[in-house]
């Protein structure tokens, strides 16, 4: 490799790290900062199976360096791209789902991320967010489908009703939950309780509010 | 893989065929114009080039398209060199796949973009969820029949994870790769070990000849993913 360059990569998408990439001139740089910008994120399916993404032909005094990557899209092109990587993130789980239950809660998807609902401030769902929610749902079992929302801070929230009484879970990165329950307790006064856990928690920390009130399919 | 599977393991089943000679640019495009309607999401790709040294420059290339149902679950991805359909889970069965391979070939022959084949691979992406409290270390030892060998002073104890590549093995008269190690659960409370299996055949095939090919191709992988797990991993996806 050519002295005065570094390239630092790694994984299958390349466009994942083209911020990694370091390079001392500037006007290469700039614009590597201007296509990881402007791109988004290719889904990893499917990747395993065709050519490697990014390829480093160098010698002394010469290198080059080809990036296969996403023609640069609108914010309405972003929603659809993020729409379809929150899917495709789903298909690496659908065998624990049933497809009714993935079908319904993909219209909900659909709906969140309608433009139409949109506001250029809104923050895009986080995969991360996602991948917390998918596997909280999972270890949940089949439980009702839940409302879907989102936090100003990209935050998949997900919400359950029954009789004026209401569980909320913000999924956070990393399997954390914010959990925010509104209940009335069996002597008839309302209760309020707001914690933070992880996902795996979750059953135990709820149980004394009878969760099946929310979860249980109907 | 029997097809009495209820829940089979693949996060991904793939049919990739290369092209003898490279398509033009047009054949892609016209395939994008025809096919892209279908699914939800068409995504263009390009190629960049940078060079550096004396001179530099930057090139930009049309590279192909990426073209998505709108759940997700259904994937081509066409380029000037070949074309992937890939289903992702949940998985609807082997003639499913093949079916919508051929009807995609069959699409590129009517635009007169047909090529002869030299290569022709059905690529199986398995990911077996093991339950396993996150307390316990996890062993992917009972589940595979296939695992390095250690010296006396590693087996004290079980692995926790291992990675174990297998390649140019030679199954009757297909080469297959093979890729398996544990990899990070996808559920809570689970192990997860990775079943990648890549079988393949290389030569000048035309396009009628690959139908009885993709048969065999996928056959020598239900054989070789049989061979590779046990029944203590059978019972997970039963």
């Amino acid at each position: 490799m050519t002295p005065g360059f570094a390239v630092r990569s790694g994984g299958t998408g390349l466009l994942g790290h083209a911020t990694d990439l370091k390079f001392n001139q500037p006007w290469v740089s700039d614009l590597l900062r201007e296509i990881a910008r402007d791109s988004v994120p290719l889904p990893p399916t499917s990747q395993l199976a065709v050519p490697a993404e990014q390829k480093h032909v160098g010698s002394v005094g010469q290198s080059r360096t080809a990036i296969t990557r996403a023609v640069p899209v609108s914010l309405g092109a972003q929603l659809a791209q993020r729409l379809m990587d929150l899917k495709v993130q789903t298909s690496q789980i659908a065998m624990h789902l049933s497809s009714s239950w993935r079908d319904g809660f993909f219209r909900q998807l659909d709906c969140l991320l309608a433009e139409e609902n949109w506001e250029p401030i809104d923050e895009l769902p986080r995969l991360e967010s996602y991948l917390t929610t998918l596997r909280l749902l999972i270890y949940l079992g089949e439980v009702e489908r839940p409302g879907l929302g989102l936090s100003h801070t990209g935050h998949i929230v997900l919400s359950w009703a029954a009789h004026g009484d209401t569980l909320t879970i913000e999924c956070r990165p990393g399997d954390e939950v914010k959990w925010m329950i509104s209940s009335t307790s069996p002597e008839g006064n309302r209760e309020h309780a707001v914690g933070t856990s992880t996902s795996r928690r979750v059953p135990v920390v709820i149980s004394a509010y009878e969760p099946l009130k929310w979860l249980k399919p109907k | 893989m029997p097809s009495s599977y209820k829940k089979p393991p693949i996060v991904e089943a793939v049919i990739e065929t290369r092209f003898s000679s490279a398509l033009s640019e047009k054949d892609v495009r016209d395939f994008m114009r025809k096919n892209g309607p279908r699914f939800g999401h068409v995504e263009e790709q390009e190629q960049v080039e940078f060079t550096f040294g004396q001179t530099q420059s930057i090139s930009r290339t049309f590279a192909g398209a990426r073209m998505v149902s709108a759940d997700a679950s259904e994937v081509v991805v066409i380029t000037t060199q070949s074309i992937v359909v890939a289903r992702n889970a949940p998985y609807t069965g082997w003639t499913a796949l093949k079916e919508r391979a051929l009807a995609e070939l069959s699409s590129l022959r009517k635009l007169g973009a047909t090529r002869r084949v030299s290569r022709l691979g059905v690529r199986y992406i398995n990911r077996i969820d093991v339950p396993n409290n996150s307390d316990k270390q996890f062993s992917p030892e009972p589940y595979l029949t296939v695992f390095p060998g250690r010296p006396a002073l590693l087996r004290q104890a079980p692995a926790e994870g291992y990675n174990l590549a297998l390649t140019g093995c030679q199954v009757g008269g297909y080469t297959v790769n093979i890729n398996t190690g544990t990899v990070p659960p996808a559920l809570i409370d689970h192990g997860a070990i990775l079943v990648d299996i890549d079988s393949y055949v290389t030569g000048d095939m035309d396009i009628p000849a690959i139908t009885a090919r993709l048969d065999e191709v996928h056959d020598i992988k239900n054989a070789v993913f049989e061979s590779l797990i046990t029944d203590e991993a059978r019972k997970l996806f039963q």
